[in-house]
């Protein structure tokens, strides 16, 4: 096997809430010698994956159970609470984020936000908008080998040269969408993260970009994180799949297995109600209280209490992920036992 | 038939800009009764957003209405004095906006902004309005609700801070819910519960709602009736099932054919060829005419045909009829 681009190992990021004003805690140091515990919110728990070079892996999950949490400490956005980030071997997870706009690695690794509106700066040219990381981390001065990779990247997202010249809001959702994506490739990345690049976009133009995004990732070789909330267009373009609910990987496995075969109930529930799809066993409704990722108890499952399926062992001990099938595993009790009996 | 809940009639409506007259808007026409939702589909810059901001009264400042009438329960929203017009924001009709996070306040907890609106709006007081967001919160889904009203935006994850706006535009009980995109953010679990929260509403307690969406799936799954929109024209409406099942405006077929589905691969989406026509250039009577693979004569030289009602068509030559003796149906893939 050749060695992955990216590999995580055991990531986790912890937010510390702090629920009492400073004279608060004071007060309570001062009168009382109680240890005073400050409620911590596990939005990434123990997180290990890896990608490899060309490869494209999806993620999806629940609103609110770490994605992008996750895709700003990959990109050095934001610190890591515990454990490493391997880039073609090295270890990027323990540069500070301040720090990692001058590393070699940050023109390898680029993302794409959410909001193409959002997400350009209304002051600047399609031209200096990609020009801006070219500048910034590749440090080219010369005007004319920058001008000719400009060129070069809006010709590779199929932005005609006339629009260099236009700020965002005379540019329709399209072409935002394809400045946002000539920026990111401009400066010739290896990883390239999008996190809910088509949400903001109509059908129409979705079509064209997935296409797009295909294409590229075929011609330059990329690999791509690819978040996204549309299962339809992850199956399209993703070679595998990873599914985060509360802060831990629920399942990961090869796109078609994923979805033919789905070993995790929450997995199953999440491809039963997507709109338009018409699962044979019908529509699984999650009903019941989600549980809080703030200090979630470490030996229950995550999804217990919502699981259609959920039992006494559930709330015992929390599953780890094992293998359910070729490069496919769950984390899931009920999921092993299957595999076991069959 | 009792009057409808929300009534927008033949509506005109332009941009007065520096770069010209935007005609976003051009002979409009939709209804929404009480218990309905509507489904309002389109490609980025057709005029939904517009739409529903007039409905509210909230245009921005260039905006003005050239023709046309908005009622609200019988009242006209257009021409109002804006004193009425605010009295109806909030407690009759509540909007969820496009881009959630900059509707809320960042530096005030989510359960303090709920509050803030119950206490306005929903007749709560000081000492109820507390208890009533974290049900409202609990209501969309969000874990540990009591904990999470204490949280700002940021401290929100995006799909969190739109169940908030969710939260907020639910907790006062309209009679009317604009959603301009509601669920664009979330995934389809949660989305599966708020939409089912939203249809709940309006069977029970006689909500209607406008659903502005890109998403025609869950357009077919919940609304009981569409309009699709193009260029600022409403070009094709009708019940839900109908319009998806036998779609008769070239425009609605191919947005259809552009929606990735389950076992259709990248090849097989069709994009819609050509882009919206710019609103501030002298437009033809059929403002999808430069696009259309079953363009005639005709669509040079007569205005529109009227919308009509049931399934209702502004096309000379729509799909599954076939009075010039063209082929009837289009192939988009191949378009
Ligand atoms: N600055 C912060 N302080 C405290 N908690 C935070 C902070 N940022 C995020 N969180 C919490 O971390 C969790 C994960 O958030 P994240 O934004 O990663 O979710 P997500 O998977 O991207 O969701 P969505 O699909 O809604 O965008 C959420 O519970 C969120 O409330
Ligand atoms: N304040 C404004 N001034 C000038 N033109 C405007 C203004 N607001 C909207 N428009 C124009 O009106 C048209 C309709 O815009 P609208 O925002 O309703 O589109 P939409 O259908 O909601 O698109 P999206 O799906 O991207 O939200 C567009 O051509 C837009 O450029
Ligand atoms: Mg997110
Ligand atoms: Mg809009």
């Amino acid at each position: 096997m050749t060695t992955p681009l990216l590999e995580v190992e055991d990531l986790s990021k912890i937010y510390q809430l702090e629920t009492r004003s400073k004279p608060v805690r004071f007060l309570r140091e001062w009168f009382t010698t109680l240890p005073d515990h400050q409620p911590r919110l596990h939005a990434v728990d123990g997180v290990s994956f890896s990608i490899a070079p060309g490869e494209s892996l999806g993620l999806v999950g629940e609103s609110g159970c770490g994605k992008s949490t996750l895709v700003t400490m990959l990109v050095r956005l934001s610190t890591v609470t515990a454990g490493t980030i391997r880039f073609e071997g090295r270890d990027i997870g323990a540069i500070p984020p301040a720090e990692f706009g001058r590393s070699p690695d940050r023109a390898k690794i680029q993302v794409v936000f959410q909001d193409p509106h959002e997400s350009l700066n209304p002051r600047d040219t399609a031209f200096d908008t990609i020009a801006e990381p070219l500048k910034r981390l590749l440090r080219l001065t010369d005007a004319r080998e920058i001008a000719a990779r400009v060129g070069e990247a809006a010709e590779r997202v199929g932005l005609p040269a006339a629009l260099l010249s236009r700020y965002p809001h005379q540019l329709s959702g399209g072409q935002k969408a394809r400045v946002n994506i000539a920026r990111a490739i401009a400066p010739g990345p290896r990883l390239l993260v999008l996190d809910e690049p088509t949400s903001a976009l109509d059908v129409s133009v979705q079509a064209v970009i997935l296409k797009l995004l295909d294409r590229l990732r075929r011609e330059l070789g990329m690999s791509y994180l690819f978040v996204s909330h549309d299962l339809n267009v992850v199956r399209l373009l993703c070679d595998r799949v990873m599914v985060m609910y509360l802060g831990k990987v629920a399942e990961i496995g090869p796109t078609e297995a994923i979805f033919e075969a789905p070993q995790h109930p929450y997995t199953r529930a999440l491809l039963s109600a997507a709109p338009g799809a018409e699962p044979a066993g019908g529509r699984i409704r999650l009903d019941g209280e989600p549980r809080s990722p703030v200090d979630p108890d470490p030996n229950v499952c995550r999804f217990f209490g919502r699981c259609p399926q959920g039992h006494g062992l559930c709330e015992r001990q929390a599953p780890a992920l094992r293998g359910v099938g070729p490069s496919h595993a769950a984390a899931c009790h009920l999921a092993a036992a299957a595999e076991a009996a069959a | 038939m009792a009057a409808p809940l929300l009534d927008v009639d033949g509506l005109s409506l332009e941009f007065r800009t520096r770069s010209g007259v935007v005609k976003a808007l051009e002979d409009v026409s939709f209804q929404v009764a009480k218990g309905e939702i509507l489904g309002l589909v389109g490609e980025s810059g057709s005029g939904k957003s517009v739409s529903a901001y007039a409905a509210m009264g909230i245009l921005d400042a260039a905006g003005c209405v050239t023709a046309g009438a908005i009622r609200y329960d019988g009242m006209a929203v257009t021409g109002a004095p804006e004193r009425e017009v605010a009295k109806l924001r909030g407690r009759e009709m509540a909007m969820i906006f496009q881009s959630p996070r900059t509707a809320l306040n960042p530096i005030r907890t989510v359960g303090d902004q709920i509050g803030d609106v119950l206490r306005r709006h929903g007749g709560a007081t000081r000492q109820t309005a507390r208890a009533r967001a974290v049900e409202a919160l609990a209501q969309v889904r969000i874990p540990d609700p009591a904990r999470r009203a204490r949280a700002y935006p940021f401290e929100l994850s995006g799909g969190m801070c739109q169940r908030v706006c969710i939260a907020m535009a639910l907790a006062c009980r309209p009679k009317l819910l604009i959603c301009d995109e509601p669920t664009t953010g979330l995934d389809v679990t949660t989305q599966a519960a708020i939409m089912a929260l939203i249809v709940e509403l309006c069977r029970e307690r006689g909500m209607g709602a406008l659903l502005i969406t890109h998403d025609l799936h869950l357009a077919a799954e919940t609304c009981d009736r569409i309009a699709v929109m193009h260029a600022g024209h409403v070009v094709e409406t009708g019940a839900a099932a109908d319009l998806f099942a036998q779609p008769r405006h070239p425009y609605t077929a191919s947005l259809i054919a552009a929606t990735p589905a389950a076992g259709r691969t990248l090849d097989a989406i069709g994009a819609i060829p050509g882009n919206l026509p710019d609103l501030r250039a002298a437009l033809p009577p059929c403002r999808y005419r430069a696009r259309c693979p079953r363009a005639l004569g005709v669509c040079d030289a007569d205005p529109l045909p009227p919308l009509g009602s049931g399934h209702g068509v502004r096309c000379h030559n729509p799909l599954g009829c076939n009075p010039m003796g063209e082929e009837a149906t289009v192939d988009h893939a191949a378009a």
